[in-house]
């Protein structure tokens, strides 16, 4: 049961992400996660670890970068930022979650 | 295009490993704070808000292996740890890695070396334009109810090309030898006689002039050469002015009128120097005779032909021309690729040498497994402790693979190394049968091949290891005694000596029926004494003796000058010598009997002498008499006939006094009457059955000879002899040449050097195969031993005798030598027709020899327990009793 939410989020992960760094803006992964899960609702139940292997692939395909900065309490982050290709990209993912999830509403209406 | 940069990426990060962990560990630690501020200002305790942190994160090392994971590319940081850690395992046991990588490095370097000599000389294609297109073409005929081909009639060839739409060409050419006059004397070099076509056939320009015309295949026109392009550079120095200038050639000038390009070669691997045109002239008649099957042919498919419509038409025409003359009436044409015609012989050496080293590879791995094996069970704790922090079956398997494969690499490129040298040596050792002038090297096919080698025998020596080691027990390995837990290793230990026995075995087998081989040609009757016998080639000036009566004349001189040598018995002139490949097969015509029906005529090898042959040869007479100085041409034709012929024909009968003829066409007038019964000689090969002959006395032949092989019978030393007969030669006629001067005992040894060269080879491999089967089985008996001395000590304590204990080792060793031998004689017998054509006078399936390697290989098994068995004897069962 656990898994099976783990991996819906991992798939919606890299969205959720690439949405939250065109809202904020550069921001570091603390701030990505607590953003999430706040916006959320904390319904999402988020295993925070599982960020930054997906910050990390979404920097690997070149839609994110990072920096390290600096803190308005002056520690030290690493700072991700939307790159124009990862704009593109949350655009073609916006797109398809819609669609799916359209889809996903019609079988399932559909079957009731 | 994305996952090919984020391949990049990952491939990258392999490479700074370091900073990219420091960074992790510092993005970590600053979201575990920033969590805990957060966690403390809802009202937790400091240790509290950190815990909880940690929680939330997922725990820190396993979020730190999620994101190495993504991060690199961790199959392939594994494999380099392992391929890091095989080398640090191998570098601790020099011994054992030494002795892995010296004896593969052999076996790849061996097989690499027979691929290269195959990949040049066989697979690669031939150097000609389009080679795929290129054929040759002969005729085949049915004669005495067998198949024969050979070569090819003018007439008939002329009949395929006006009919064969599927050709572009088609061209007939002889090879023969050139005397080349230089300022120093003559030299004999290899020429060929070609139509113009042969080199549009080809397809090669040359790379200066121009090639031959087709007027030039005319007489009149006929007095033009083309040079090979070393024999330019070395005999012209390279000059540019040659063109249009005259050289004499066979005592005539002839024009050059081009320079073939470096490399250029034809016919393929005849290293032809010159190329002289050739013409048919109304002074030798039987050119343009339909039964004369004199000539090669070679052929160029029309573009578009295939192969398989070529061979249907030219069977069509064939059927045809069946029809049409009677001279055709048992005649076919067979059409082969030139690129098959070519490499036919090399192949089938280039085959038995690369399956012997191919097994002493086997054997090599086979060795190098069973070394792995014994280090195994010294390793058995490390593994144990492997296993026991988490490594799984499959991540020790692929461990010990990987040593393998680091061994195998080692040996591979140690093997290339020394692929050259061998090639070397292979062409260097006497006899080699393989043609000269070629580049072996290593290309892109050999590298190929040497990987793919490599990457067999680190596989094939690393699997059977890597399986048994993983298979090991956790429990017994860290708790039980050495003794114990090796016990389990010994059996495929034992299965790999059999395999090497049976191995060794098959290369044995090989080597005995080759040296049985050569003993038989030593031992082959010739018919004839080859000791004290001097030969040489004597060629008169081309164009002077065009009458056969002044060359008999020149040739008969010369014999009584010989015969006034001191030290010279006796000597006579023949067309052939015995003991070489001959293409006289001859039909003729017995007085008073019937016309054979097609197919079934009488035939014979056909040869002429001039003087005292048969006494100079030793070929003694066995009925009639030998001829004498009345045998000119103005008297009755005579004909001496070997034995073989007369019990061939005259079975029961006595054919002195009988008349003969030879030539296809019915013999008006031409009848010779049998003179004399000689005695059979090995006349075509020493390992060819003797075929009936007919000798005839040159002096009344109808066609002229201007080349003959003198015979010398000498008191003592031939070779000496040589200086006087070149100036007896001189004194006759200063213009004629002299070449290959040998003694008899040469000439036979030529014609077998192939033979004894392969002999050579396998003999030397099968030692090799010998030393590593005794290595392997000495391995595992002496193990065997070790293991067992507990129990051995227990059983000399309770009064066995060191004899009994002696038996019980060598009956093991015994064992596993008759198994190896038993699997051995299965596959020798399975892959005996491979030396067929190299193994004579014996069968490949050679009860004998089979046996005798047999108990060669059981005597070296028992050889190598011999030593195990007297350390069994002298166990002291106190010691061994203790050491438990």
């Amino acid at each position: 049961m656990a898994d099976r939410q783990t991996d819906v989020l991992r798939g919606t992960l890299d969205l959720l992400v690439l949405k939250t760094l065109e809202t904020l803006g550069p921001m570091h992964g603390w701030g990505i996660a607590r953003r999430i899960e706040q916006v959320s609702g904390d319904a999402l139940a988020m295993n925070q670890g599982t960020l930054y292997p997906a910050l990390l692939r979404l920097e690997q395909r070149g839609w994110i970068d990072s920096k390290w900065g600096v803190t308005e309490n002056n520690r030290r982050a690493r700072y991700y930022v939307l790159t124009a290709r990862g704009r593109r990209q949350l655009k073609v993912e916006e797109e398809d979650w819609a669609r799916m999830s359209t889809i996903i509403a019609r079988v399932l209406g559909a079957s009731e | 295009m994305e996952w090919l940069r984020a391949f990049a990426r990952r491939l990258g990060a392999l490479f700074h490993r370091d900073r990219l962990e420091d960074e992790l560990a510092d993005e970590l630690r600053f979201h575990v704070e920033m969590e805990a501020d957060a966690n403390r200002a809802a009202g937790m305790d400091a240790d509290e808000a950190r815990r909880a942190a940690l929680l939330k994160l997922g725990g820190l090392e396993r979020t730190k292996a999620l994101y190495r994971e993504q991060r690199g590319l961790p199959s392939v940081e594994s494999l380099v740890q392992d391929v890091h850690h095989a080398g640090r395992a191998l570098r601790r046991s020099p011994g054992f890695t030494a002795v892995a990588v010296v004896s593969l490095a052999l076996g790849i370097g061996a097989n690499t070396a027979i691929f290269s000599v195959g990949n040049a000389l066989v697979l690669r294609p031939l150097p000609y334009p389009e080679p795929d297109q290129l054929v040759r073409l002969y005729e085949n005929s049915i004669t005495q109810g067998s198949y024969g081909e050979g070569s090819v009639s003018l007439p008939n060839l002329n009949d395929w090309r006006a009919s064969a739409t599927t050709f572009a060409e088609m061209a007939c050419y002889t090879g023969t030898d050139a005397n080349l006059a230089q300022d120093d004397g003559a030299l004999r070099v290899p020429a060929a006689r070609v139509e113009a076509g042969v080199f549009r056939a080809l397809g090669v320009e040359p790379a200066m002039g121009r090639v031959f015309l087709d007027e030039e295949n005319t007489l009149g026109h006929e007095r033009v050469a083309i040079l090979s392009h070393s024999l330019w550079l070395r005999q012209f120095g390279g000059d540019p002015a040659i063109l249009g200038r005259a050289i004499m050639i066979n005592g005539t000038d002839h024009v050059v009128v081009g320079v073939m390009p470096a490399g250029f070669d034809f016919p393929p691997r005849s290293s032809t120097e010159i190329w002289l045109s050739f013409y048919t002239t109304p002074e030798q008649p039987w050119q343009l005779q339909r039964n004369s099957h004199a000539f090669e042919v070679i052929g160029r498919l029309a573009r578009g032909a295939t192969l398989a419509g070529a061979r249907a038409e030219l069977s069509r025409i064939a059927a045809r021309l069946r029809h049409e003359y009677p001279e055709d009436a048992t005649r076919g044409v067979v059409v082969r690729p030139l690129h098959q015609d070519t490499v036919e012989g090399t192949a089938g050496l280039v085959i038995v040498l690369g399956g012997a080293v191919g097994f002493v590879l086997l054997l090599a791995c086979a060795n190098v497994a069973n070394l792995a094996l014994a280090r195994a069970v010294a390793r058995r704790r490390e593994l144990a402790v492997r296993m026991a922090i988490g490594a799984g079956r499959l991540r020790l398997i692929r461990l010990l693979l990987i040593e393998s494969l680091v061994l195998a690499v080692a040996g591979g490129l140690a093997g290339l190394a020394i692929s050259g040298p061998i090639v070397t040596a292979l062409l260097a050792l006497p006899g080699n049968p393989l043609p000269a002038g070629y580049t072996i090297g290593i290309d892109g096919a050999v590298l190929l091949y040497c990987a793919i080698a490599t990457l067999a025998a680190g596989l094939l020596a690393g699997v059977m290891p890597a399986l048994n080691a993983s298979r090991l027990s956790l429990q017994t390995a860290l708790k039980e005694g050495e003794a114990r837990a090796s016990l389990s290793l010994t059996r495929p230990r034992s299965l790999l000596a059999v395999t090497e026995v049976a191995l060794a075995l098959v290369l044995v087998i090989g080597a005995v029926l080759m040296l049985v081989s050569l003993r038989r040609l030593a031992a082959f009757d010739l018919g004839f004494n080859p000791d004290h016998l001097l030969t040489m080639t004597v060629s008169l000036p081309e164009g002077r003796y065009d009458r056969n009566a002044d060359a008999v004349q020149v040739f008969g001189r010369l014999i009584e000058r010989v015969r006034a040598i001191p030290g010279v018995r006796s000597a006579g002139l023949v067309s052939l010598l015995p003991v070489q490949k001959s293409w006289t097969n001859w039909r003729f015509w017995i007085a008073g009997r019937d016309e054979a029906p097609p197919g079934y005529e009488p035939f014979a090898e056909n040869r002429t002498f001039v003087g005292n042959f048969f006494e100079a040869m030793g070929i003694p007479l066995v009925a009639g008499r030998l001829p004498t100085d009345r045998d000119l041409v103005d008297a009755d034709k005579v004909v001496f006939i070997n034995r073989r012929l007369a019990e061939r024909y005259w079975p029961g009968g006595n054919p002195v006094g009988q008349r003969i003829a030879g030539g296809s066409d019915p013999p008006d007038g031409r009848w010779m009457t049998v003179a004399g019964i000689v005695g059979d000689v090995r006349s075509a090969g020493v390992y060819v059955p003797v075929q009936g002959v007919m000798y005839m006395p040159q002096a009344q032949s109808p066609q002229a000879l201007s080349s003959m092989s003198l015979v010398i019978r000498a008191e003592t030393d031939p070779a000496g002899l040589a200086p006087a007969v070149r100036r007896a030669l001189a004194d006759v006629e200063p213009n004629a040449s002299v070449y290959r001067v040998l003694t008899m005992n040469e000439v036979v040894d030529r014609s077998v050097a192939g033979t004894r060269y392969l002999s050579m080879l396998l003999a030397i491999f099968s030692a090799v195969a010998l030393v590593l089967a005794i290595l392997g089985v000495y391995g595992v008996m002496a193990k065997l031993v070790s293991q067992r001395a507990h129990e051995i000590g227990v059983r000399m304590a309770l009064g066995a005798e060191a004899r009994a204990v002696v038996r019980l080792v060598l009956g093991q060793g015994v064992r596993l030598a008759l198994l190896g031998i038993g699997s051995g004689l299965v596959m020798s017998l399975s892959l005996n027709q491979i030396l067929r054509g190299f193994v004579i006078g014996i069968s490949t399936t050679d009860f004998t020899s089979y046996t005798l390697a047999a108990a060669a290989i059981l005597a070296v098994a028992v050889a190598a327990t011999l030593l195990p068995a007297w350390r069994a004897s002298r166990v002291d069962p106190l010691v061994a009793l203790h050491d438990e």
